[in-house]
């Protein structure tokens, strides 16, 4: 990189000094780091790419290229942060180091592809999700049914390598939703069911409208599906973040709405603690937006055992003498990023047809990550095959997930080892329970 | 970068395991020490002990300065790597648990392994390995044996060292020596183990460890005393032992501490008290439960406000918690912070503590003392901001008044941190020369071309 670049790019990360300080690099980052469990190796660990940062910032280093490999190389699950003794925001000082190292080293051609010509246009996005949708039969093959995965049947969609993944839906949530509106004035619920609940699982954005009808609550589901942004800051692309977000918050009418339920932890804790980081970066009129949406998120468990009597309304006493067996994982960006992992786990104990069985480690990474799991494949399936063993250890039937994100990850985990464990959202369990239609046998 | 020495070590290490791109290089310039960095030449990863071996004897022939490194979590600059011909090898990958043995209470080890896994691992089968420094959830056994690492149960079951029955490791040039027995007894020999136990890789790289196991005691009990006078609380700690009960644990948190802890975690704590004690005794219940009694007569006549017992694990857990908190919640008050590690005989401990509360006031420091009282080890802990060169330079002054102090009482430099460089200077005020002069020349003895650790623990030249 030309001298004059480099002092450029120093000056712009000097700005994270203050947060890098606060590392005392006691290396306690080390036992929770799901990337360092497979290489052992410090620049994968927190420590190592907050030092090179640092080091970047002191000017000790000539050439940064290298260190945005490793500062991008991340699950961004955030459990180092979440066992930092000294408090290190982690996850905020690796996404503005991504986005003042994107300034320099450009996105990938892909990249640009997608975010900022795709997913930031969510009509585009749409358009080609439903040509996705409706040619599948030519380029899908089905895996398992169980689980719904299905794996590519031609070789140059490399990027799909040999994934098994859930297929879009030609139906999604939102295109459902748009006959359909909420008919109870009582208390207004906004909707928001991010991108993979939308186009890969409208099953659950459906389940919570018809707990909502249950609870007699009144809810909105835009006529848009609008992504949250996630994808973009995190290869450093501030510029497609912004006009999501910007797209995002006027499409809710915030003000006459109480809450703001999701499915998806990570859209939960990037419409929670990823917009407010990077505030300074839109005007007073979308900042004041942005924080009263930030406010008002709460992921749809949280929400429903907090704000709403379901426990009452959906408790059943079915004694039944042959329970199935349910695990939980919990997601990162739920109990790590947000500490909440009573909930979901109070919302299956709600159907007792279940009996809930904890696996180990059950907050470990599943090793998804979003983007990660797309630039490194056989890294995220390494993490993830961990996780299998523990959900098979439990010998359940059903694994449940607070995130469709690890629920892709789970479901082509499973798929491989074709075996027949269902993957399901807490709230599908609930609403199940309450449909109390013709159960699918176990 | 001699591509030469590259290209011999990618002959024994796959491809990936060996490193010298500038990125990689600075990810292991560094350890838990608050010092300047130094950048290696080549960082290596072994797979095997065998690969171990090969690549220590191709470092010596090529004159490499080797520095060893496990986690990279000492507290005294031992894994920064010589300014010179630095190579690092990292042992993180040789993380296996090779043997348990049952009849023998031992467990053979790789020096990778981490310490708490070790210890998870033998109390699956009702065995207990008891050293857990406040880092076993990230520190290997390699660590642990060359720092000779202490921990929270030390008063009663003592540090590392009092575990290694045997080890094996390569010299200066790259020669196999096995040393100790998986025997109770062994008297064969110099007792090599011993020697290479707090060595911080300046005398030979460890490949394997023979550790002792005991059996798991089957009960223990907590207890959280709070003192509104720091005098009694060390009192206390002397006058229970006095009795002949030696609990498992005896830690101390100061009144700056408890504040913090408070603020950190609002559990209610007493934020005027000025010490507090937290206790655990383990062994049989009838014994632990008649011993809790004379403790809590022992507390009580020598003037504690308050005694906790826990009842439950449920509360147990949440006293231990605040022993937990106590480094995140000072780690948190500025953004520094400088883990200090003085030990002195423990009835010296309520002086100790003056001391350090003058120099804290001399040089108006945020400071917070907690640690070990039992065994007479104290980790004064500075809040600070490195960036500020004034205040940094009234840090380093307060330091070396602190040791000065630790040694007027008759105690030592390094209860469980190790010397390292961060420490090197104050060895001649502890040792008398003659020490000094015997310990260069055995260094000089086994590793005549200075090249494991240079720099480190001892003086080269004396
Ligand atoms: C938050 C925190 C809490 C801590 N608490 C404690 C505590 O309670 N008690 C305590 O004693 N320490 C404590 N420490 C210090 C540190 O964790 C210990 O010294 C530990 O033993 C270091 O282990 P490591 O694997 O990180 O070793 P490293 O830091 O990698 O290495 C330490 C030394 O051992 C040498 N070494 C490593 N492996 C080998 C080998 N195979 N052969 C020869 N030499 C080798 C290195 O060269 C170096 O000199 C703490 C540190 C932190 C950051
Ligand atoms: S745990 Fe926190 S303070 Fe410690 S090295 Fe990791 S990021 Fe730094
Ligand atoms: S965010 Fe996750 S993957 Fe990234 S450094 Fe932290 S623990 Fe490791």
């Amino acid at each position: 990189m030309k001298q004059r670049k480099l002092i450029e790019l120093v000056c712009l990360l000097k700005q994270l000094d203050d947060d890098l300080i606060k590392c005392m690099k006691c290396g306690m980052c080390q036992a929770v780091c799901p990337l360092y469990k497979t290489s052992f190796m410090e620049p994968d660990v927190a420590r190592g790419k907050l030092v090179l940062i640092s080091h970047l910032v002191n000017e000790l280093i000539s050439s940064p290229e290298k260190v945005s490999k490793i500062v991008n190389k991340c699950l961004l699950c955030g459990s180092c942060a979440a066992n930092c003794p000294s408090g290190v925001d982690v996850v905020k000082i690796f996404l503005k180091t991504r986005v003042i190292i994107a300034k320099f080293f450009k996105l990938s051609f892909v990249e640009r592809l997608i975010l900022r010509d795709i997913v930031a246009k969510p009509r585009l996005f749409e358009a080609i999700f439903n040509i996705a949708a409706r040619t599948q039969k030519l380029f899908v093959q089905e895996q398992n049914p169980t689980l719904g995965s299905a794996s590519c049947k031609i070789p140059f969609l490399t990027m799909l390598k040999d994934r098994h993944f859930v297929p879009p839906k030609k139906n999604t949530f939102h295109k459902q939703m748009a006959q359909k509106q909420s008919i109870s004035e009582k208390n207004k619920i906004g909707i928001f069911a991010g991108c993979l609940v939308d186009k890969f699982f409208p099953e659950i954005g459906l389940s919570i409208v018809k707990i909502l009808d249950e609870l007699e609550m009144g809810y909105l589901v835009p006529d848009t599906q609008i992504c949250c942004g996630i994808p973009a800051i995190s290869s450093g692309d501030l510029q497609s973040f912004k006009s999501m977000v910007a797209q995002l918050i006027n499409l809710y009418p915030v003000d006459e709405l109480d809450y703001i339920v999701t499915p998806c932890a990570s859209c939960t804790s990037t419409l929670k603690k990823i917009w407010p980081m990077f505030l300074k970066e839109f005007n007073e009129q979308q900042q004041e937006k942005i924080l009263s949406i930030s406010a008002k998120v709460m992921d749809i468990s949280e929400f429903l055992i907090q704000k709403t009597n379901v426990a009452k309304k959906f408790k059943t006493h079915i004694n039944s003498e042959q329970k199935i067996k349910i695990t939980y994982h919990d997601p990162c960006h739920l109990k790590k990023s947000l500490n909440i992992y009573k909930e979901p786990r109070q919302i299956i104990k709600l159907n007792s047809r279940y009996e809930l069985v904890e696996m180990q480690d059950s907050d470990a990474c599943c090793g998804m990550g979003g983007s990660f799991n797309l630039k490194h494949y056989e890294i995220s399936k390494e993490i993830g095959l961990k996780k299998l063993e523990n959900i098979i250890k439990t010998e359940a039937k059903v694994i449940a997930t607070s995130c469709p994100a690890c629920m892709l990850q789970l479901i082509d985990m499973l798929s491989h080892r074709n075996v027949d464990i269902m993957v399901r959202h807490p709230i599908q369990i609930l609403q199940e329970e309450k449909s109390c239609g013709p159960h699918r046998k176990i | 970068m001699d591509i030469k020495l590259v290209n011999k070590l990618k002959a024994i290490l796959r491809y990936s395991d060996v490193f010298t791109d500038e990125a990689t290089l600075h990810t292991y310039s560094y350890d838990s020490t608050c010092l300047e960095p130094v950048i290696p030449e080549v960082v290596v990863f072994p797979n095997s002990q065998e690969e171990l071996g090969k690549v220590v004897r191709v470092l010596s022939q090529e004159g490499y300065a080797i520095t060893v490194r496990g986690s990279g979590t000492n507290l005294s600059g031992g894994t920064i790597p010589a300014k010179q011909k630095g190579a690092v090898i990292v042992t993180t990958r040789l993380n296996k648990i090779l043997e348990i043995n049952l009849d023998d209470l031992y467990a053979r080890v790789e020096p990778g392994v981490i310490t708490f896994n070790l210890a998870k691992e033998v109390e699956k089968y009702g065995l207990f390995y008891p050293p857990d420094p406040g880092s076993q959830k990230v520190s290997t056994m390699g660590g642990n044996v060359a720092e000779n690492a202490g921990g929270l149960r030390g008063l009663k079951y003592g540090v590392t060292g009092h575990y290694v029955m045997g080890l094996t490791f390569f010299d200066s040039f790259g020669e196999l020596v096995k040393t100790g027995s998986k025997t109770v007894k062994c008297v064969s020999g110099y007792n090599l183990s011993s020697f290479m136990v707090g060595s911080e890789g300046t005398l030979g790289v460890i490949s394997e460890i023979t550790l002792k196991l005991i059996p798991k005691p089957s009960f223990a009990k907590s207890m959280l005393v709070i003192f509104d006078d720091i005098e009694k609380a060390s009192f206390s700690v002397s006058d229970i032992i006095r009795h002949k009960i030696v609990p498992c644990t005896l830690e101390f948190l100061d009144n700056f501490t408890i504040r913090c802890v408070e603020q950190f975690r609002k559990t209610g704590l007493p934020i005027d008290a000025e010490a507090m004690l937290l206790i655990e005794l383990d062994g049989h219940k009838s014994q632990v439960e008649e011993e809790f009694i004379q403790i809590e007569k022992i507390l009580k006549k020598n003037g504690a406000r308050l005694i906790k017992i826990a009842k439950n694990s449920l509360e147990k857990e949440a006293i231990w918690q605040a022993r937990r908190d106590a480094l995140p919640a000072l780690a948190r008050i500025r953004p520094s912070t400088i883990l200090e590690d003085v030990t002195v005989p423990r009835s010296k401990i309520p002086e100790m503590i003056k001391a350090i509360q003058y120099i804290q006031q001399k040089y108006s420091l945020q400071l917070g003392i907690f640690g070990h009282v039992g065994d007479g080890n104290l980790h004064p802990t500075i809040l600070t901001d490195i960036r500020d060169k004034e205040e940094f330079i009234k840090v380093e002054q307060a330091i070396d008044e602190l040791f000065e102090n630790c040694l007027t009482l008759e105690g030592t430099i390094s209860g469980e941190h190790g010397i390292g460089i961060a420490k090197l200077k104050y060895m001649p005020k502890e040792f008398p020369k003659g020490t000094l002069v015997f310990s260069s020349r055995l260094k000089k003895a086994v590793d005549p071309k200075n090249i494991l650790n240079p720099g480190k623990l001892v003086f080269r030249q004396f």
